[in-house]
């Protein structure tokens, strides 16, 4: 008997990248706001807000993509050849940024620099990110078993628009954890930006969601036809009232909390939607996850260690934010 | 004595752990030279310049392998002492390069002129933690300054080693990515052209020129610095771990 353990690969890989998302997310975010700071103290305390755990939100991009790798080979072969650019781009401007967070105090000279390295590789990183998004929603141009386009038809005008609806939304994020662990002034002015990556959010949400469907008319026929619209229509509602929730909370002062929580679920619900729209495909058009996975026997010995690592992965992670846990402050600074 | 404490322990202790680590690493190194000679005969032939199967093999030292004559130039060797080392007998086969269709065949030069890099330096480090026990027991180990320069001119060897066996096992498994199986040439991305990748490798040239010198620089100031405790600058405030951690910087201007 062979047990068909591709959901559950399905969901492990999709969690840990949704996971990923929102972590590196909100730490990317942080990253891109610092580049706006108005001056030297206000740095130091965003970049110590993110220091003790950024390097443990990257876990899941590993997991993510040697998971891809290993559970569904073909959709690795084909995807990865495909957003070589915007892959090899961020992983080079990820490269800055964690560089930034060691050197910037032992080469304080060169500060400016440093920090420059920092937002903008951190901006450069999500950019890139948004691209492999928007070109990942599009779908590929496959021969037989592998990618037969060229290495720069990821960018479009519909994968530029990701990029820019990931950088606003990476900004929301951070903007939420900045408002979650610092007070005063500081806290202000991450309120202030965050209001403005929402109104980006707002408008990126909604081009997409407009987009998407117009032009693949697989998606349109997924979410509009009946009775599809009927179970699906709570995505599009709940998303509205995320977004008026994000909003008012961005702009009271009663709550801390709210604004990282609302861009937590903005992303859920989008991430819900995108997976929606491309069910059951892999690489979509073309594979399901089914046609595009390892055989049995090489998902269940892989499983097999993956569930002995996820919870290890899961504790450490919990224990550094329970360590970090409250405000930061601007006399200490753990790495 | 003028060092700051630590700087001696760590004199103390390093030998120690390379006592242990280097040996290990020799016999793990022989270990993993069976399994080659078992599963990938090829590269182990081209490893040793080796172009004739043959018993009672001697150890080449040093040659200038010709691929097109398929011979060696200038060969310095030891009778029988490679089927000793590669087989633990004296009578063990070595294989040799002609056993291989051309077109199966690694590049020779590299892994032989990499493989004797790594292993030279393996001996270098053997050699310099027997001088640390000679110094160690008549109370030398601080005073002996030509030992403290060989250690010095030996701190990359570890990192130059690891490079030198890298590019050892990677030439050597030439022309496969998977041994006997995928030529690397059928394993290429189809999509990806020379220019890709020449873009490409030109962006990882970019970013660690910038960054090596950066991390070089920095390294070469903590060196200088010393590990003293005029190191740890007064104005900026840490906690935590010494010496590691992300740091207030104060302001500089306004």
């Amino acid at each position: 008997m062979i047990l068909d353990i591709v959901p559950l690969w399905t969901a492990i890989l999709g969690i840990g990248v949704f996971l990923y998302v929102l972590l590196d997310g909100f730490d990317l975010g942080v990253g891109i706001l610092y580049g706006l700071a108005p001056h030297t103290p206000a740095r130091n305390l965003i970049m110590n807000s993110i220091a003790p755990i950024w390097d443990g939100n990257e876990t899941w991009l590993v997991l993510g993509s040697v998971g891809l790798l290993a559970a569904f080979p073909l959709a690795f072969a084909i995807i990865l050849p495909a957003v070589y650019f915007p892959v090899l781009v961020m992983l080079l401007a990820l490269v800055f940024r964690g560089v930034a967070f060691e050197f910037r105090y032992k080469d304080a000279e060169h500060v400016t620099f440093w920090d420059r390295a920092f937002s903008y590789g951190s901006g450069v990183a999500t950019f890139a990110q948004g691209i492999v998004l928007g070109a990942f929603i599009q779908g590929f141009q496959v021969d037989g078993r592998h990618f037969s386009g060229s290495s720069f038809d990821c960018f479009t005008p519909f994968s530029l628009l990701t990029g820019v609806a990931l950088v606003f939304g990476y900004a929301l994020l951070g903007a939420g954890w900045l408002i979650l662990k610092t007070e005063g002034d500081l806290q202000q002015w991450a309120r202030r930006h965050g209001q403005w990556a929402f109104a980006g959010v707002a408008v990126a949400i909604a081009l997409v969601s407009i987009w998407t469907p117009l032009m693949d008319r697989d998606i349109a026929q997924r979410w509009f036809s009946w009775p599809n619209i009927a179970f699906l229509s709570p995505v599009p509602i709940i998303a509205l009232i995320l977004a008026l929730w994000e909003w008012r909370t961005l702009r009271s002062d009663k709550t801390e909390v709210s604004p990282f929580i609302a861009a937590v679920g903005l992303f859920t619900v989008s991430y819900l939607g995108i997976a929606i729209s491309l069910w059951p495909m892999i690489v979509p058009h073309r594979f399901t996850l089914w046609q595009a996975a390892s055989s049995p026997d090489t998902q269940i010995f892989l499983l097999v260690g993956t569930l002995f690592l996820l919870p290890v992965i899961l504790m450490y992670t919990g224990w550094s934010y329970w360590v970090f846990r409250g405000k930061v402050r601007a006399d200490i600074g753990y790495h | 004595m003028a060092y700051p404490q630590r700087v001696p322990n760590l004199l103390e202790e390093a030998p120690w752990l390379l006592t242990f680590l280097v040996p290990l690493q020799i016999f793990l190194g022989d270990l993993h030279g069976l399994n080659t000679l078992k599963y990938q005969p090829a590269k182990l032939a081209a490893i040793e310049a080796h172009w004739n199967p043959q018993a009672n093999a001697p150890l080449t030292l040093f040659a200038i392998p010709d691929e097109k004559a398929q011979t060696n130039h200038a060969e310095i060797s030891v009778p029988e002492l490679g089927s000793l080392i590669l087989t633990h007998s004296r009578k063990g086969v070595v294989p040799g390069l002609k056993q291989f269709p051309v077109n199966q065949r690694p590049p020779v030069a590299i892994p032989f002129f990499a493989f004797r890099i790594m292993v030279g330096l393996g001996l270098l480090m053997f050699a310099l933690v027997i001088v640390s026990w000679w110094l160690r027991l008549r109370n030398r180990l601080y005073d002996a300054r030509w030992f403290l320069i060989a250690c010095e001119i030996l701190a990359p060897a570890g990192f130059i080693a690891v490079l030198a066996g890298w590019t050892t096992t990677e030439v050597g498994r030439q022309p496969w990515t998977v041994y006997g199986l995928l030529r690397t040439a059928d394993s290429v991305s189809p999509s990806l052209t020379t220019f890709d990748v020449a873009l490409s490798l030109l962006g990882y040239m970019i970013v660690y020129l910038i960054m090596f010198p950066a991390g070089a620089l920095l390294m070469a100031r903590v060196v200088k610095e010393g590990m003293g405790e005029s190191a740890v600058e007064e104005d900026r405030i840490e906690g935590g771990r010494p010496k590691a951690p992300v740091v207030a910087i104060p302001e500089i201007k306004p």
